[in-house]
């Protein structure tokens, strides 16, 4: 029999137990990958359209559905584009607040990725966990910006609202509980003999080749390129925090996995700096909180709420192109926005982390046996809306 | 390294393309290429360090030019880590063809394909044009991201 008849196509989704839809359509060779496409494209929202005709306050919402777990990075990313073409720059307590909104949707993030590789290959407890663990760090969310996920919490500018009261004590009951908790991870999942035979030597990423296909995150981390934009092009706070960039050199999929793991405990560290050093003063730059009526302004100092001053509705960008770039969960995320001086951008290009990392689906996969595709995809923590975008 | 040296590098590995650069400070260094030219600019910003593209963005100006963009930097060089080349090229309205820069970055092969299926720019050397990447399959008509493509609203205002 000839290698050609002895190949089958399967297709894998886009119903599949993994996070949101895709389609994979693999060429199999007995249960040996030959060769593996994905299929992209079926929770596409055409962010980039809809951009052209929503206000730039609008876009806020918009930029964060895609990335459901991780709406902070696009946020962010989002805004400090549009402040480069504004010019503005944010006052330093915003900075902080920023920063720590972003710590806190990172660890909730990484949790949400490894849960879904957990069930994956086949650890429910790994997935309970995850979910499980995951909350309090939503609940922070929540009482800091008023959601769960998408928070909206960053705008031009500034932030929308300022600390809660007593909000320090309880993420540092928070830090402690994770502190506590993460050696039953390494004690029930990750030193486990079936999650370790499932993932090392998995899915190997060689460095060279992490470089050339241009992927991003914990994906390129876990391959040896210390690239975090954290500390490439720092932005928010983060020049004046003291925190590692977590690299590992096995390449596969539990080092992938690693990496996630000891950056929730970077982020415990830079948690804690942040709350720490977190300068006093206003939430949101001069020029815009003297917009805001005065009688409101008033009530924004003493509730630390932002009331948005009439002029955001209508917020007219200086025509210009800006490229911005932010360390998100999964990896960078880059908004590439031209302005031509209107109400909505002319052109917004978004490009986030699972788009750069979907080539890996092809690479990795290669050779792959068909059992390891889920232990492969999942280590990626791909996650197909903010792919379609 | 400092903006100004990496910008006058640049234009030193650039002259005989006819290339204009401009830039952005503090970080953002703008090449300017014909899509004749594309391929070898982009040979040597990836000789100087720049390996890898962040984004591809392609504008359309109606009737007049398409503008493809190239967003790039480093990974294995943190120095330059820090700067981002965009590499840039004009192509004409009624022939939005360029070659596609696969052969120098391997990492363009979703970006180069996103752009053809949502703008319509043909990317030669792209082993993938005229397949769909976001698109259904059967869709035909304007490449939606173009700016004849008019967004329907729902609700009130429509």
């Amino acid at each position: 029999m000839s290698l050609e008849e002895r190949e089958l196509e399967v297709l894998i989704g886009p119903q599949h137990p993994a996070s949101g839809h895709m389609r994979l359509v693999a060429k199999i060779d007995g249960d040996i990958v030959v060769e593996l496409r994905p299929n992209i494209g079926y929770v596409h929202r055409s962010v980039e359209k809809l951009a052209e005709v929503k206000k730039y306050l609008q876009i806020i919402p918009l930029v964060e559905r895609p990335s459901l777990a991780d709406t902070t990075a696009n946020n962010l990313a989002y805004v400090m584009a549009v402040e480069k073409l504004l010019g503005i720059e944010p006052p330093p307590r915003a900075q902080y607040l920023r920063t720590l909104l972003a710590e806190i949707n990172r660890i909730h993030s990484h949790f949400y990725g490894m849960g879904i590789h957990g069930v994956m290959i086949g650890s429910s407890t790994a997935y309970m966990w995850c979910f499980g663990d995951r909350e309090p760090l939503i609940e922070l969310a929540q009482e800091l910006t008023g959601a769960r996920l998408t928070y909206s919490y960053i705008v031009p500018g500034g932030v929308r609202r300022d600390l809660p009261q007593g909000f320090e004590d309880k993420v540092e009951r928070v830090m402690r509980y994770l502190e506590n908790r993460m050696p039953d991870y390494f004690d029930i999942y990750f030193n486990n003999p079936v999650t370790r035979a499932r993932l090392e030597g998995v899915g190997v990423l060689t460095k060279e080749d992490a470089i050339k296909l241009g992927v991003t995150g914990p994906n390129l981390r876990a391959s040896g390129v210390p690239y975090d934009v954290r500390k490439a092009e720092p932005y928010a706070a983060y020049p004046e925090l003291d925190f590692d960039v977590i690299t590992e050199e096995a390449g596969d999929a539990f080092a992938r996995v690693m990496v996630r793991v000891r950056e929730i405990q970077e982020s415990i560290k830079i948690i804690r700096q942040v709350l720490k050093n977190i300068p006093d003063g206003p939430i949101l730059d001069e020029k815009y909180m003297k917009m805001i009526p005065p009688n409101l302004r008033k009530q924004v100092e003493e509730t630390g709420h932002i009331k948005f001053p009439g002029v955001f509705a209508n917020l007219r960008v200086p025509a210009g192109e800006a490229v911005a770039r932010v360390e998100g969960g999964r990896g960078e995320v880059v908004f590439h926005i031209i302005s031509d001086g209107k109400m909505s951008p002319y052109r917004m290009r978004m490009v986030t982390p699972s788009f750069r990392n979907v080539i890996l689906f092809e690479h990795l996969t290669k050779g792959a046996r068909v059992a390891d595709i889920p232990a492969i995809y999942g280590s990626l923590d791909y996650f197909p809306p903010e792919a379609d975008r | 390294m400092k903006f100004e040296e990496l910008k006058s590098q640049i234009e030193e590995r650039m002259k005989d393309l006819g290339a204009e650069i401009s830039g952005k400070e503090p970080n953002v260094v703008d090449v300017k290429v014909s899509r004749e030219k594309i391929v070898e600019a982009a040979k040597r910003l990836k000789e100087m360090g720049f390996d890898h593209v962040k984004a591809v963005t392609a504008i359309d100006y109606p009737n007049e030019r398409f503008e493809v963009v190239y967003v790039s930097s480093s990974y294995s060089n943190l120095e330059l880590a820090y700067f981002i080349v965009n590499l840039r090229t004009e192509l004409p309205y009624d022939d939005p063809k360029m070659p596609s820069l696969l052969e120098v970055w391997p990492s363009v092969l979703y970006q180069e394909h996103e752009e053809h299926d949502l703008m319509g720019i043909v990317f030669e050397g792209h082993p993938r044009m005229g397949e769909r990447l976001l698109l259904p399959e059967s869709y035909e008509g304007i490449p939606p991201l173009r700016k004849e493509f008019k967004v329907k609203t729902e609700g009130i205002n429509a």
